[in-house]
């Protein structure tokens, strides 16, 4: 029988490929190593980051992350860079070159902008598409990264689904009482949002004592990853040398 | 294992206490019924043996009393099946959630998932272990609650209002699972008729007292009893 594609990153995370059995905390190095290669590219060197765009491809290809899931949630990020980048457009007009065409420099930027968010949130993506959660905290433990920090972000990663079972338990109930309106209006909204917040640190509270319940938070967990292999490391180093070097050599 | 309350007591301040002086005693493989009003203290008393609400008086599991030092020995020992199951499963998947108490007590990686495994097998649950709990269905949610804290593998289980909001076939497979484990329970319940079948002993609460304590069939046929404890009577 097929398997279904899975319907979310956490979903896709629960897969057994190649990059979901590299070690978390390599993983998060190597993306990393690629986000500061990405971020450092003036706009002047966009025509750097087509490679890196291929090189994220390919391995979200070979971790089977389905490509519709993938641009959805990469085009949720993109309209905070198309705001952030439209302004220089308005008022950079310096002339640059891209390709043989002459542009202004403001747009120069803007595609720069567009581009190198498109590459970090696509590695963040497929980051999260091939760690579960519990191992990207493991990975983050075994860099030392302090336990209060893993803990943050544990807990705001397991709240953020009752803030939204929250509220579209609050809308449900409106709609369900307001048959012909479309939303919520702004007289409401307040109030509504006020209920959600309450019933969302009460549900809170719930799972915090159902997590305490169960020994959270133990000294040490032992959601850690197995040793990692030398091939692991091997290729980590490969990856994250390959995407320095291009950067400092192209 | 044996697990002993004496002059359990818990009080909000300004408040009447929520519970006041709970002597109770529970042996291993036993399933005792807590039965009682909205309010009379049957939850409260039960967050209590693990440690999250303070309560004073004294709590023994065999010889260790509980305290802020033994209070992760009580909740390694002692698991609690909320009622809400969607309080207890937070994690992406079935696997995960029922993995995580596992991974709290730092059990090598293969053993919790040799353990997580055949639980979810034996549970028949094992078509779900990749799905998010918010799929589930309410009976398998329930199941899937109990699994969390089965595969801990407890001396005593805690089970908040087990069949709260679940139809007859769910009440069933969930019954069903119950009469399958060997440890202790303590099971909070206003179902008359499911405390007969699954408890031997019921223990009454009223006001944050220990109203009766005996045979559930017995207790459950006192009309003027049942009563004043605000609970169902069996027919």
């Amino acid at each position: 029988m097929k398997q279904p594609a899975p319907a979310s990153l956490e979903q896709c995370a629960l897969q057994n490929g190649p990059i979901h059995r590299i070690d978390p905390a390599l993983k998060l190095l190597m993306m990393l190593a690629f986000e500061c290669c990405v971020i450092s590219c003036a706009p002047e060197q966009i025509c750097l980051l087509p490679v890196y765009l291929v090189a994220l491809l390919i391995i979200g290809t070979i971790a089977r992350i389905s490509p519709g899931l993938f641009f959805r949630r990469l085009a949720l990020a993109l309209p905070f860079a198309f705001f952030t980048g439209i302004w220089g457009c308005f008022y950079d007009h310096y002339p640059a070159t891209l390709m043989g065409f002459t542009i202004t420099r403001g747009e120069l930027s803007f595609l720069s902008i567009l581009l190198r968010t498109a590459l970090c949130v696509g590695c963040v993506l497929i980051y999260a598409g091939t760690t579960r959660i519990s191992m990207m905290a493991a990975g983050m433990r075994r860099l030392h990264i302090p336990q209060e920090i893993v803990s943050i972000f544990e807990l705001m990663w397991r709240y953020l689904s009752v803030l939204t079972d929250e509220a579209r338990n609050v809308r449900t109930a409106w709609m369900l009482r307001n048959g012909s309106a479309n939303g919520i209006s702004l007289k409401y909204f307040g109030s509504l949002l006020g209920g959600i917040l309450v019933r969302s640190i009460d549900r809170a509270q719930q799972i915090h004592t159902a997590m305490i319940c169960r020994g959270y938070p133990a000294a040490s967990r032992a959601a850690s990853p197995s040793k990692i292999r030398p091939a692991e490391c091997i290729g980590a180093a490969a990856f994250t040398a390959s995407c320095i070097l291009y950067r400092v050599l192209a | 294992m044996k697990l002993t309350l004496s002059g359990l007591t818990l009080a909000y301040p300004g408040q009447p206490p929520v519970l006041n002086g709970i002597d109770l005693q529970i042996e291993s493989g036993e399933t005792v019924a807590l039965m009682g009003a909205n309010g009379s203290g049957k939850t409260s008393l039960l967050l209590s043996l693990v440690g999250i609400l303070p309560a004073s008086g004294t709590i023994r599991l065999d010889s260790t009393a509980l305290s802020k030092k033994t209070a992760t020995f009580f909740r390694q020992h002692i698991g609690m099946v909320f009622q809400n199951p969607d309080d207890q499963l937070f994690s992406p998947s079935i696997w995960e959630d029922v993995a995580f108490g596992l991974e709290n007590m730092s059990l090598p990686e293969d053993e919790i998932r040799d353990r997580v495994d055949t639980l979810l097998h034996e549970l028949g649950l094992a078509h779900l272990k990749d799905r998010t709990p918010h799929d589930l269905s309410g009976g398998e949610k329930k199941i899937a609650a109990l699994a969390t804290v089965l595969v801990m593998k407890p001396d005593l289980i805690m089970l908040d209002e087990p069949t709260a909001f679940l139809d007859m076939r769910a009440r069933k497979r969930l019954e069903n699972a119950l009469r399958d484990i060997p440890q202790a329970m303590l099971i909070t319940t206003h179902d008359a008729r499911f405390a007969a079948r699954m408890c031997r002993r019921a223990v009454l609460l009223d006001s944050g007292k220990v109203a009766a304590d005996g045979e559930t069939e017995t207790l459950l046929r006192d009309k003027a009893l049942t009563e004043r404890c605000g609970v169902d009577a069996l027919e």
